[in-house]
């Protein structure tokens, strides 16, 4: 709820939402995308790929601007370049939901585009084994490094503690309290969830 | 590889011969030889030139309104209103047959442009009601098809009424300068027929070469997932649909210009339906859809020559179609009836055929067994 109302996804009741300090409430999904703010939901096939669709047909949609004429050979070459370099395993022609889960993953992050100011990520690594969990959190500290917050979601504490700076706890609806990830435990996040201070 | 994909291509074919052994079956349970049908049926269809023609004539909005189809089936949208996006088209062409005198070439050019707004405009109502309202396009869709049907009747009985008085069978006939040239005595008329050669041209460059087919391609197989990736989901429904209306249109000025020479009570003829038959007949695949549509003219034509011919009711053509469709609805994708090999191991994770087989959460580990599911006597 927290992530698809700061994708503008949903709208807030009530509240504003303040991206580097200005008020974005009420923005919708496109514009926010258009001002750097990317969205990556949990169902890589359901909320994210076009099963049936091909790795250059997802990247040529993904291009924040397109020509009327795709120019499927450059963008073909473009694709091979893409996944190449985010380790993808299939080929241009492939369709997503040929892909692995871990691979879908990869591939999402293939279509992200540069210099985003907000990620926004729902259980990134659920169902991944270590390894590509692992390639994951290379790619998010990467994108830290480059200037973009990263927010995300997981049910994995101990991933939670061990990749975050800060941890926002909710309970029954509301913000209990954030912590910093260096000062907590698995132990006390999991009292924190239970809406024990 | 290959192989598979000459079964694909050709596996339209399979439904209509099925069909057509279905109907000659049913024919000798009646009695009567299935080939002096035919005979009846292509004579009737191609005995004479004009008849011939008349096929040709026949097809034209047939094929105009089929090739909008593929436009709004590959959002995946369910055009029902296309009938009366036809009659519209049929109305705005009438309207300025009725009212403007200009040279001929303008009156026609107007006449055409006129109706393929008004078909846009009527399927843009639809649009809207979907992306705006909420309403499914298939119910607001049938509720415009009436309206069309009841606006129409209500200009020939009414507004539109020839000069002798109301007959609520047409209004009077247009001026020669109004109509569509024809060829020869016959209802077809060599312009439609370049019109809709420019039409399906520009429907195949749209879907196969241009960012807004790929837009409507990824909206017809995930919505929610192509909105993610950044498809404006509702501006992109919106035009397909309008731009299906203008090509149904364009197919309702082409009945009331050449088909016939006024407005009619039952001006589309149910057209509109038969088109959305000819494109799941065709599976949506552009290159059948011609052919398909040309085969529907041929039996519907056919078949009145078929009844004075041989005492079969001319309903045999209906039956016929109807059967086809019913027949592409059982059989009409070759994985469902697991005669198409598998790729992989990948191809269980096909969302979209959550039916049997569950949906597998998709691991890294590949080590899993594909689950036979749908594939008889596969590896279970």
């Amino acid at each position: 709820m927290l992530l698809e109302a700061s994708a503008g996804l949903q709208q807030p009741s009530e509240g504003r939402i303040l991206l580097g300090g200005k008020d974005i409430s009420g923005w919708g999904y496109h514009r926010l995308q258009n001002a750097g703010v990317a969205y990556m939901a949990a169902g890589r096939l359901e909320e994210g790929l076009v099963a049936g669709l091909t790795l250059t047909e997802h990247m040529v949609l993904a291009q924040p601007e397109q020509t009327f004429f795709v120019n499927w050979e450059e963008m073909q070459l473009k694709t091979a370049r893409r996944i190449d370099h985010y380790q993808v395993v299939g080929r241009p022609n492939s369709t997503a939901d040929e892909l692995s889960g871990g691979n879908q993953q990869r591939l999402l992050f293939a279509l992200l585009n540069r210099q985003l100011r907000l990620l926004l990520l729902e259980h990134p690594t659920r169902g991944l084994d270590i390894r590509s969990a692992n390639w994951i959190w290379e790619q998010l500290y990467e994108r830290r490094k480059e200037g973009t917050a990263v927010v995300f979601i997981s049910a994995d504490l101990d991933e939670v503690v061990e990749r975050s700076d800060r941890i926002a706890v909710f309970f029954g609806g509301r913000l209990l309290q954030i912590v910093s990830a260096e000062e907590t435990t698995v132990e006390e996040l999991g009292h924190l969830i239970g809406g024990e201070l | 590889m290959s192989e598979r994909r000459l079964l694909n291509w050709l596996w339209p074919a399979v439904p209509v011969v099925g069909a057509l052994l279905f109907t000659a079956v049913l024919l000798i349970l009646f009695g009567a030889s299935p080939i002096v049908a035919a005979q009846a049926m292509i004579q009737g269809a191609f005995g004479t030139q004009s008849s011939t023609l008349n096929v040709f004539a026949f097809w034209l909005p047939l094929l105009l309104s089929s090739i909008g189809l593929l436009l709004t089936f590959r959002a995946g949208l369910w055009n029902i209103g296309i009938e009366g996006q036809i009659i519209l088209g049929a109305i705005g062409a009438s309207w300025i047959a009725l009212t403007v005198e200009l040279p001929a070439p303008l009156q026609i050019a107007l006449q055409i442009i006129v109706a393929m707004a008004a078909g846009a405009v009527w399927a843009a109502l639809s649009a809207y009601l979907k992306t705006r309202g909420g309403v499914h396009e298939i119910f607001s869709g049938l509720a415009l098809n009436n309206l069309a049907i009841i606006l129409t009747n209500y200009l020939i009985s009414g507004p539109w009424q020839p000069p002798e008085g109301g007959s609520f069978r047409g209004t009077q006939p247009f001026e020669p300068f109004a109509l569509l040239p024809r060829f020869a005595e016959s209802r077809f008329s060599p312009p439609s027929l370049l019109m809709a050669v420019v039409a399906a041209a520009l429907v195949f460059v749209l879907l196969r070469g241009t960012s807004w087919g790929l837009k409507l391609k990824a909206l017809g197989k995930n919505a929610y997932s192509a909105f993610l990736l950044g498809v404006a989901s509702e501006r992109e429904m919106v035009r397909a649909m309008m731009l299906c209306g203008a090509l149904a249109g364009l197919g309702g000025a082409v009945r009331v210009l050449s088909w016939f020479d006024s407005l009619r009570q039952s001006i589309s003829g149910g057209i509109g339906f038969l088109a959305l038959l000819v494109v799941m007949l065709a599976a949506y695949r552009f290159f059948w859809v011609p052919l398909i549509a040309l085969f529907f003219s041929i039996v519907l034509s056919g078949s009145i020559t078929l009844q004075l011919r041989t005492q079969l009711h001319s309903s045999l053509g209906g039956i016929l179609t109807g059967v086809m469709v019913l027949f592409v609805l059982l059989f009409g994708d070759p994985e469902k009836l697991g005669l198409r090999a598998r790729k992989g191991r990948t191809e269980e994770v096909e969302v979209e055929e959550e039916d049997e087989d569950e949906y597998q959460p998709p691991e890294e580990a590949a080590t899993i067994e594909p689950v036979g599911g749908n594939v008889p006597g596969g590896p279970g």
